[in-house]
């Protein structure tokens, strides 16, 4: 696979097709990362359509020396970031809804478990919602994107110290928030 | 394709988005590196006037007393201006260039530790004595003169 910084020389010289080929390697992620931030579909892929032109515009003051997706990632954190300032508040959590359980034969045992999964997974995602922003984001890049303590300081713009401080930061906030699920639930 | 994908192709093949030249952004860079000296520079200047200044008239040194006579001549205006600065500059450094991956009160301290030390050496120097021989230069510090609150060099009579 050719890597994402010939195909950022092939458009820096000129080839405007070959960032066709960027759109399709970051949009999906790029949308989930937004959209982890902002919690708005119809505003997430607003953000990384304006993201990518912003990319294209400033191809140029890509460095080489770092990677790509941190680039990328770093725009739109910062378009996000823009946009959410401007609405002054971080939107309410809509939960996805448990979608409805379409195949009938299932085992009711998978059934179970898969509804036991959603439910961990929309009182995690609700528990993310609910800590502090930059371990938020810091907890987002690492867990969802696997993303390195070198490449979370690229985008974030913190040092890799402060990577840990705030990973460690929300992972307590989380331990916290879900315990309190998990004790009222227990009850 | 994607409707993501085909809004942003048809707008960059259309041309309603065009990339910027790499000479923008060598232009840009350039401009910014030189505001950042010129910054630099200008707030060495600047402490190194609060630094200078109430030396200037202080003939007999410091001695008992003194303290609120020194506290009084300092040129405050140069002084909150240049802290200002400092931090603004401090701020821009490490948002703007690499040095984000260093711990912030690290990079504080060797800026204004920099900027301080540079000052102060200027303002031991006869760097400010040669400076006011200069003819457009002679009137400035003149008027540095005369706008200071009253301190050492005016004498305590202007404390009254």
């Amino acid at each position: 696979m050719v890597s994402d910084e010939r195909i950022v020389a092939k458009v820096q010289s000129g080839e405007k097709e070959a960032f066709a080929e960027i759109v399709e390697r970051y949009e999906k992620p790029l949308f989930y990362f937004a959209l982890r931030l902002c919690r708005k579909s119809d505003l997430a892929e607003d953000i990384v359509q304006d993201s990518f032109l912003r990319a294209y515009q400033n191809i140029w003051s890509f460095n080489t020396d770092r990677k790509f997706s941190s680039w990328m990632f770093r725009i739109v954190h910062n378009r996000t970031m823009d946009v959410l300032r401007k609405e002054r508040k971080i939107s309410e959590v809509d939960l996805e809804e448990l979608p409805e359980i379409e195949d009938s034969k299932k085992p009711a045992e998978e059934i179970a478990k898969e509804l036991d999964l959603k439910l961990i997974n929309s009182e995690l995602t609700k528990a993310i919602d609910g800590i502090k922003q930059k371990n938020k984001e810091v907890i987002i890049l690492k867990y969802f994107y696997e993303k390195d303590y070198e490449e979370i300081s690229d985008i974030l713009k913190i040092p890799k110290s402060t990577v840990g401080t705030y990973l460690l930061r929300g992972k307590e906030e989380l331990r916290k928030k879900l315990e309190k699920v998990i004790t009222k639930e227990d009850l | 394709m994607s409707k993501i994908k085909k809004d942003i192709m048809g707008k960059i093949n259309s041309g309603e988005v065009k990339m910027r030249s790499r000479n923008f952004f060598i232009l840009t860079r350039a401009l910014a590196e030189i505001a950042f000296i010129a910054a630099f520079g200008l707030l060495i200047f600047i402490f190194n006037l609060t630094f200078y200044l109430p030396k200037r008239g202080a003939g007999a040194g410091m001695g008992r007393g003194r303290l609120i006579l020194l506290f009084n001549s300092l040129p405050w205006g140069y002084l909150i201006i240049g802290l200002l600065g400092l931090g603004l500059l401090i701020w821009l450094l490490y948002r703007y260039t690499g040095l984000y991956k260093k711990h912030f009160l690290w990079i504080a301290g060797i800026v204004a530790g920099v900027v301080l030390l540079t000052a102060y050496l200027i303002s031991m120097s006869n760097i400010n004595e040669n400076l006011e021989q200069k003819r457009h230069m002679k009137r400035f510090y003149r008027q540095q003169q005369n706008l200071e609150s009253p301190g050492l060099h005016r004498g305590p009579r202007f404390l009254k």
